[in-house]
């Protein structure tokens, strides 16, 4: 192609008409800070792990006896100590991941670990979600019930039509939680990594 | 306690040293960030950004730069990474006219008219190009083999030759339509 030996040719002749830097202006860079994509990404997943660790506290804080109330089921218990777990394994994962994040990788490589590093979080807010929806339905049956004068009076008194309510008015509002929480994480994350997930796209498509 | 402060000027003292020769080094090398900056920017605040975003993710990675590749060569893929990776475009805006028109100067008594017209046209044509593609081509016009295009971008050297091909019938296309 003629016109690019034309332009390599050029190409050469451009460093000339470059802006040239003084020494102490590149040294007043060097203290500014960074507004990097890995910058925003770790805060955003450090948001997102705290989240969840936050709505425990808090409900420690409402409620202090929670975890000692005799008339909870003893299964929420080990279910609270299990999450606590999985959630300090997501932040062990998370912190592994982002560590391998690096500018001197080739192109290709930091955009796998950053969306490696991406990933993670996205699993943990799956998994928060699902925690979110199963909250959902075990608290409005158990309301409701309990609205209705205890499990036993429900049972004796409750028709087909309450009893399919309940499920629907369960799933609905079960459905709608988790759809506002995902469309809030769909969007932060959808606009910080548009651009990332082009790129990384067109590098996949060239196997290599 | 003298010792503490003994180890204490003598680290800041490494770190004055450090930042002194990456300081200097990226003096004699800035036309590299140039480059890629007026490769995938558009107006002069998105240049200085970009500039500036560059610097600081070479100054982080400096401290691990082992002196076994060349700075240079070290220094096309933490600018190009940041590029096409880490850099988010500011919001800030200036007449992106204007600063077409000093992006690539072309001097005009090496070239005749329908020359200088081409290169017009393709320096325009590298601008349409994708993130990916703006990479490729700037490694090739910088003189790079294709072996280390292909480790640049993290692609083989055959993927890199038939990407490069891809490109080249792109811009015969933007040139000739």
């Amino acid at each position: 192609m003629e016109e690019l030996d034309l332009l390599k040719k050029d190409w050469k002749k451009q460093e000339a008409y470059q802006p040239k830097l003084s020494y102490n202006d590149i040294d007043k860079m060097m203290v500014k800070k960074s507004s990097s994509l890995v910058k925003w990404v770790f805060y955003v997943s450090l948001l997102e792990l705290g989240f969840g660790i936050a709505i425990v506290l808090l409900a420690l804080l409402i409620q202090p006896d929670l975890l000692n109330d005799s008339s909870m089921p003893s299964w929420l218990n080990w279910f609270f100590y299990a999450s606590s777990a999985v959630v300090f394994y997501f932040i062990y994962k998370f912190f592994i991941n982002y560590k391998k994040i690096s500018t001197t990788s080739s192109v290709k490589d930091l955009m796998k670990n950053i969306m490696t590093t991406r990933r993670t979080v996205k699993h943990y807010v799956m998994y928060s979600l699902s925690v979110i929806a199963l909250t959902v339905c075990i608290a409005i049956p158990t309301g409701y019930i309990e609205g209705a004068g205890g499990m036993d009076m429900f049972k004796a008194e409750a028709t087909l039509s309450q009893y399919l309510l309940l499920a629907v008015g369960t799933i609905v509002a079960a459905c709608l939680v988790v759809a506002l929480f995902y469309g809030i994480y769909y969007l932060i994350y959808g606009l910080l990594t548009k651009k990332l997930k082009k790129n990384y796209r067109e590098l996949k498509q060239l196997k290599s | 306690m003298i010792g503490n402060t003994y180890r204490q000027i003598n680290h800041q003292k490494l770190n004055k040293n450090l930042e002194h020769n990456f300081v200097t080094e990226l003096e004699r090398h800035q036309n590299i960030v140039h480059k890629v900056c007026r490769i995938y920017t558009s107006n002069r605040d998105q240049h200085n950004d970009l500039f500036q975003e560059i610097t600081i993710q070479l100054w982080k990675a400096y401290p691990k730069f082992r002196g076994d590749s060349k700075f240079s060569t070290w220094m096309y893929r933490v600018a190009l990474n940041t590029a096409i990776t880490l850099y988010r475009k500011s919001k800030r805006s200036v007449k992106t006219q204007d600063y077409e028109s000093v992006v690539f100067k072309i001097t005009s008594e090496d070239y005749d008219d329908t020359e200088e017209e081409q290169l017009k046209i393709m320096y325009k044509a590298i601008k349409q190009l994708s993130d990916i593609e703006k990479a490729l081509i700037f490694l090739y016009l910088e003189d790079k083999n294709y072996k280390e295009i292909a480790s640049t971008i993290g692609i083989t050297e055959v993927n890199a030759r038939v990407k490069m091909n891809r490109i080249k019938t792109k811009l015969k296309k933007i040139l000739n339509p």
